[in-house]
C-alpha cells in the first residue's frame, strides 16, 4: 500500500500509452456490459409483468352466482384444503366491480344494480408446478362454475423470458471473451513498452506483487472506464428510449419499473465486472512475464 | 559467499552448460569469470541470480541453495546481489537519480529522505552527483554503465556480479570502470566480473577463474591465459 501512488501513476500512465488498443479494450468493454445490461433490464421488466398478472402460481376459482353466502364459504373452506394452496382469499362480487372501476372509470356506471361479475377466490399454489393439479381439484369443489389456471399463459411468459435470457447469456459470454482478449493485449503492450523496467525490477528482487500491481491497476482503471461509459449508456437508453416506448404502448402499468430501483445494483454490477475484467486481462498479460 | 559443487546444469533442448563445476568465492573476494563465448558463463550468472536450477550438484549464495530456494523467496536473494549487464539496462524516461533510486522502490524503499541520501552517496561513489539530473540519453557509454553500477550498488548487496561490464566501452574507459569495482571491492563488496576481455583482465592481479565448454578449466591468481590453467 505504501508505494500505492506509484502504482497508480503507473497504471494511468500506461492509459495513455498504448491509447488505440486501449480504446478498442474500453469499447469492447462497453458493448459487452451494454448487452448484458440491456438484457438483464428486459429480463427484470418481464419478470414484473409475469408477476403483475399473476399468472405463475396463482389460480382465479370463479362461484356459480345462485350459491347463498354460507355455500360460498363453504366452498371456500374446501378450497383452502386443496393440498398445494398456500393462500385462499375471497373477492366478493362487490369488490370485483370495485376493481373494475379503477380500470374503466365511469364506462361501468349502471351495473351495480346488475352486477355481472362472480364471487371469486384467489387461490395461491406453493410452486408453479402444482398449478394444474390444484386446478383440476378446484375444479371438483361443489359450487365451482369456472376455474381459471392461466397455466399457458404463465408458460408463454417463461418461454420467452428464458430465451431472451439464453440468447443474452451467449452475446455476453462471445463479447466477455473478446473484451477479455482485447483488454489482455492492451496490457501486454504496456508490458512491452516497460519491459526494461520490468527487466530491472526482477533484477534487484522487486517481488512479483509488486511487479503486477501497476499493470493490475492499469486493467482495472480500463475496466472502470468502459463501465462508467457503459452505466451511462444504459441509463440513457432505459430513461429515454425504453420508458418512453413502453409509456406510449400504454396498456402495461407495471413496467417500466423506475431506473431508479434498480440504479445502485446495476452501478455495482458493472463496476465489479469492469474491475474483475480489467483483473483478469493484466493477470493473462503478466503469466508470462512472471515466469523467470 | 558463493560455493558451486559438482553444479551441473542441463537445458530442456539437451544442451549441458555447466558439466561439473566447482568454485568458491569468498566474501570479499574480486574475481574474474573468463572464457570464450558458448562457455557457460552466462549461464553462471543465470544460476546465481536464480533465473536458472542446477540440474545436479550444490549451487549455494549466500548461504542460500538455489536448488531449494522457493520461487517466493527468489526476490529476496536478488536483493543481496547486485548485477550490471553490458548493456546497462537504464530506463530512458528517467533521469540518473531516478534510475537509481527506481531500484530502492521496487523493493519497497518508500522514505523519500532515505532514498536521496543513499543514491546521492552511490552517485558520488561513482563519481555522477554532479549529472544525477541528466538523462541517460545525454550520458555517455561509460558514465551510463557507472549509473547501472550504482543501481547495482544502492541496496547494499553482499555480491556484485557485472556481466560484460566494459562490452560497449572503449579501452580507456573500460580500464576507469574496472578500477571503480575494485575500489568497490575493497569497501568489502565480493565482486565476479564476467568478460572475455584478455589486455583488461591482465593488467590487474586479481583472481581469473576460465571457464570452457561448461568446466573450469583454470583458477588462479594472475593474468588471463586463454588455455587451461592448472
Amino acid at each position: 500500500m505504501k508505494n500505492f501512488g506509484y502504482h497508480l501513476k503507473e497504471g494511468v500512465r500506461g492509459l495513455f500509452r498504448n491509447r488505440l488498443v486501449n480504446t478498442a479494450a474500453i469499447g469492447m468493454l462497453i458493448a459487452c456490459l451494454v448487452v448484458t445490461g440491456a438484457f438483464g433490464l428486459l429480463l427484470v421488466n418481464i419478470n414484473a409483468v409475469i408477476e403483475e398478472t399473476g399468472a405463475v402460481n396463482t389460480i382465479s376459482v370463479y362461484m356459480d352466482e345462485t350459491l347463498d353466502s354460507a355455500a360460498v364459504t363453504a366452498a371456500g373452506e374446501a378450497l383452502a384444503a386443496i393440498p398445494g394452496v398456500k393462500n385462499c382469499t375471497f373477492v366478493s362480487k362487490e369488490d370485483g366491480l370495485e376493481s373494475m372501476r379503477e380500470t374503466f372509470g365511469d364506462l361501468i356506471d349502471g351495473l351495480e344494480s346488475d352486477n355481472p361479475i362472480r364471487d371469486l377466490y384467489r387461490l395461491e399454489v406453493e410452486d408453479q408446478s402444482q398449478l394444474t393439479a390444484c386446478a383440476e381439484s378446484a375444479q371438483s369443489v361443489a359450487g365451482v362454475a369456472k376455474v381459471n389456471s392461466r397455466g399457458d399463459v404463465a408458460a408463454q411468459f417463461l418461454k420467452v423470458r428464458n430465451t431472451i435470457a439464453m440468447i443474452g447469456l451467449a452475446f455476453v459470454v462471445v463479447l466477455g471473451l473478446i473484451s477479455l482478449f482485447i483488454i489482455s493485449n492492451a496490457v501486454r503492450l504496456s508490458v512491452f513498452a516497460r519491459r526494461t523496467e520490468v527487466r530491472v525490477m526482477k533484477t534487484v528482487g522487486a517481488t512479483n506483487s509488486f511487479i503486477r500491481a501497476s499493470f493490475a491497476i492499469e486493467g482495472m482503471l480500463l475496466g472502470l472506464i468502459g463501465a462508467a461509459v457503459a452505466y451511462g449508456l444504459i441509463y440513457l437508453a432505459y430513461v429515454k428510449l425504453f420508458e418512453t416506448a413502453i409509456r406510449e404502448l400504454g396498456f402495461l402499468t407495471t413496467i417500466p419499473l423506475p431506473f431508479a430501483a434498480f440504479a445502485v445494483p446495476v452501478a455495482v454490477i458493472f463496476g465489479g465486472a469492469g474491475i474483475l475484467m480489467g483483473l483478469l486481462g493484466s493477470a493473462l498479460a503478466l503469466r508470462r512475464y512472471m515466469k523467470v | 559467499m558463493i560455493r558451486l559443487s559438482d553444479t551441473y546444469v542441463r537445458y530442456a533442448s539437451g544442451v549441458e552448460a555447466l558439466r561439473g563445476v566447482n568454485l568458491t568465492v569468498t566474501d570479499g573476494e574480486f574475481v574474474f569469470i573468463v572464457g570464450p563465448s558458448g562457455a557457460g558463463k552466462s549461464t553462471l550468472l543465470k544460476l546465481l541470480t536464480a533465473e536458472i536450477r542446477p540440474s545436479a550438484g550444490l549451487a549455494l549464495v549466500n548461504s542460500v541453495s538455489i536448488s531449494r530456494l522457493k520461487r517466493r523467496h527468489v526476490p529476496k536473494l536478488r536483493r543481496s546481489l547486485g548485477v550490471v549487464y553490458q548493456d546497462f539496462r537504464l530506463i530512458e524516461r528517467m533521469n540518473v537519480f531516478e534510475n537509481v533510486a527506481f531500484a530502492m522502490r521496487v523493493v519497497g524503499v518508500s522514505d523519500s529522505k532515505k532514498i536521496r541520501k543513499r543514491v546521492m552517496y552511490v552517485l558520488e561513489l561513482v563519481g555522477l552527483a554532479e549529472k544525477a539530473d541528466r538523462m541517460p540519453a545525454e550520458l555517455s557509454g561509460g558514465e551510463q554503465q557507472r549509473v547501472a553500477i550504482a543501481r547495482a550498488l544502492v541496496n547494499n548487496p553482499d555480491i556484485i556480479i557485472a556481466d560484460e561490464p566494459t562490452g560497449n566501452l572503449d579501452p580507456e574507459k573500460s580500464r576507469e570502470l574496472m578500477e571503480l569495482l575494485a575500489e568497490i571491492n575493497e569497501l568489502g563488496s565480493t565482486v565476479l566480473v564476467i568478460t572475455h576481455e584478455k589486455e583488461l583482465v591482465n593488467s590487474f592481479h586479481k583472481r581469473v577463474v576460465y571457464l570452457d565448454n561448461g568446466c573450469v578449466v583454470g583458477d588462479a591468481i594472475g593474468g588471463y591465459s586463454g588455455e587451461a590453467v592448472e
